[in-house]
């Protein structure tokens, strides 16, 4: 022990044991302080407002995800199971075929199914679907707007900072409450 | 000496990495578009591209139009047409009425949103709620107990109102029918139901958009927008004929369901109004293409609902829901079918 150690009652080995205490604490604290920050995040997760969404095309490319964790949904509510559904037929489709030349979705995503008489069925295959909106166009152009965009939260990783919501022309990327993550379209 | 020449090829080879880096950076600042102001990337197969059936030959178009009449309303539903050339049109909880210099003249009170109307020369207004029919005098009074017809039901959604000397037809949209009643409202028959016996397929209605328009007080024409046509019947419910096809062209009715709106001219032609693509257009008797009124270009895009009438001086109304207005196209004096 030293004449200056003796002189302030502090040994060497004091002092460490109180930095790596004091370390410990802050450690802890931060830790504390981290987890807290993220429940937080955690309590609202990104969305896409259908009433705003212009289908754009940026979901597919902007998300760091790829494929996006943005998909195409159907609301089975509103559609009015067209026999000639331009959600699911090209513009320039000469009849009512389903050959891949017939139809808009760019990966074949969309499955037809008849249901009775002239109506049918679409479903999106989520595997296949990249959420370019390309059916939510055609669809809110001719049809009921069944068809439109939403963040899937079973694949988003709810950035701070949404990149495709950054990249949103239309403003229509929003924080929601995560018990309730997702806005659908429903009949009026 | 070969110090000195070992110290300017290491200038030189950071001078170049310095230049690399440095151009790499440029690029990436400039590439880097975090408010996807550059668009998506997409390829042209991922892009949904209408643009070609938005222009329309302007060889085709023999209509001009003139200065619109704002109707001041919200919401605006439904356009009809006195023998005078006054225009009344429903929206909001409303009817309101222009002279035909388009100076308003009457405004009618309604309890709830109306969604379609129809005049008869004496000013007597037939206003389609939403499941039943209300009839106001020519100053926008309800007589009497009588002028306000029973609901239709539930499932009722009254699109079209359409009139004869002595008939009033009024189209269901949500029951797929069109009804005919007499003036004082007692139903006489239902046309255009399922009836495979008279070759009647039914009225296939997806939205709710079935429009009815009088030819000369002796046929009625139905829009049957699920299967791209018009259907005239006698007002017994016979079929008479129809013509139509689904198509994106001009030539035909585009999208899943159209036409949405009709109206006759006096020489049989029908005038037809679309959504999806909004154009209004002439077609001959037998749905030949004459003649194209305006363009899917002079309408807002997503503009659906319009609303047809044409006056007694041949000008063609189109309630344009998007602009809020009536518009009005006369007929080019160069212009030939």
């Amino acid at each position: 022990m030293s004449e200056k150690e003796k002189e302030s009652g502090l040994t060497r080995r004091d002092f460490i044991r109180g930095g790596v205490r004091g370390a410990l604490l802050a450690g802890v604290g931060a830790a504390a302080g981290g987890l807290l920050a993220r429940s937080r995040a955690g309590d609202t997760v990104w969305q896409i407002d259908p009433e705003k969404c212009i289908a754009c095309g940026n979901c597919a490319t902007y998300c760091v995800l790829k494929p996006s964790a943005v998909k195409c949904v159907h609301a089975f509510d509103i559609c009015e199971y067209c026999e000639k559904c331009f959600g699911y037929f090209d513009l320039d489709a000469p009849d009512v075929e389903t050959g891949a030349e017939n139809q808009l979705c760019p990966t074949g995503a969309i499955r037809r199914r008849v249901v009775h008489g002239p109506q049918y069925e679409y479903k999106i295959d989520e595997q296949l679907c990249i959420g370019c909106g390309k059916c939510v166009a055609g669809c809110g152009q001719f049809g009921m707007g069944a068809l439109f965009l939403q963040v899937r939260h079973d694949l988003c990783i709810n950035c701070n900072e949404c990149a495709i919501a950054a990249a949103c022309p239309s403003d229509a990327f929003r924080r929601v409450p995560a018990d309730q993550p997702y806005l659908l379209k429903t009949k009026q | 000496m070969s110090e000195k020449r070992s110290i300017s090829t290491t200038g030189v080879i950071i001078a170049v990495v310095i230049v690399v880096a440095i151009a790499a950076a440029v690029v990436v600042i400039l590439r880097f578009d975090p408010f996807g102001e550059a668009g998506s990337g997409l390829g042209k197969q991922f892009v949904y591209d209408d643009k070609q059936y938005r222009r329309t030959d302007p060889g085709m178009i023999h209509y001009k139009e003139l200065q619109p009449i704002e109707t001041g309303l919200k919401v605006a539903r439904g356009i009809a047409v006195r023998p005078d050339a006054a225009v009344y049109v429903a929206g909001d909880k409303k009817i309101v009425a222009f002279d035909r210099d388009g100076k308003g003249f009457l405004q009618v009170s309604l309890d709830d949103p109306p969604q379609c109307l129809a005049v008869e020369g004496n000013g007597t207004i037939y206003v389609g709620m939403i499941d039943h029919v209300e009839i106001y005098s020519q100053k926008g009074r309800r007589a009497n107990r009588r002028a306000k017809w029973p609901s239709l039901g539930k499932e009722a959604v009254i699109t079209s109102i359409a009139l004869s000397d002595s008939d009033v037809f009024v189209a269901d949209s949500g029951n797929s029918v069109v009804l005919r009643y007499d003036k004082a409202g007692r139903l006489l028959n239902r046309i255009g139901q399922v009836d495979k016996s008279r070759g009647i397929p039914g009225l296939l209605v997806r939205k709710p958009c079935v429009d009815v328009a009088v030819e000369n007080g002796k046929v009625l024409w139905v829009v049957n927008p699920g299967r791209w046509r018009v259907e005239a019947y006698s007002f017994d419910g016979k079929p008479k004929r129809h013509w139509g096809r689904q198509s994106q062209e001009i030539e035909g009715f585009c999208g899943c369901c159209n036409p949405t709106a009709i109206a006759v001219l006096p020489n049989g032609w029908l005038i037809t109004g679309e959504k999806g693509l909004p154009r209004v257009k002439i077609c001959d008797e037998t749905g030949c293409l004459r003649s194209v009124v305006a363009g899917t270009e002079v309408f807002a895009k997503g503009t659906v609902g319009l609303d047809l009438a044409v006056d007694s001086r041949g000008r063609v109304l189109v309630l344009d829901p998007s602009e809020k207005a009536v518009r009005v196209f006369i007929r080019k004096k160069d212009g030939s079918e």
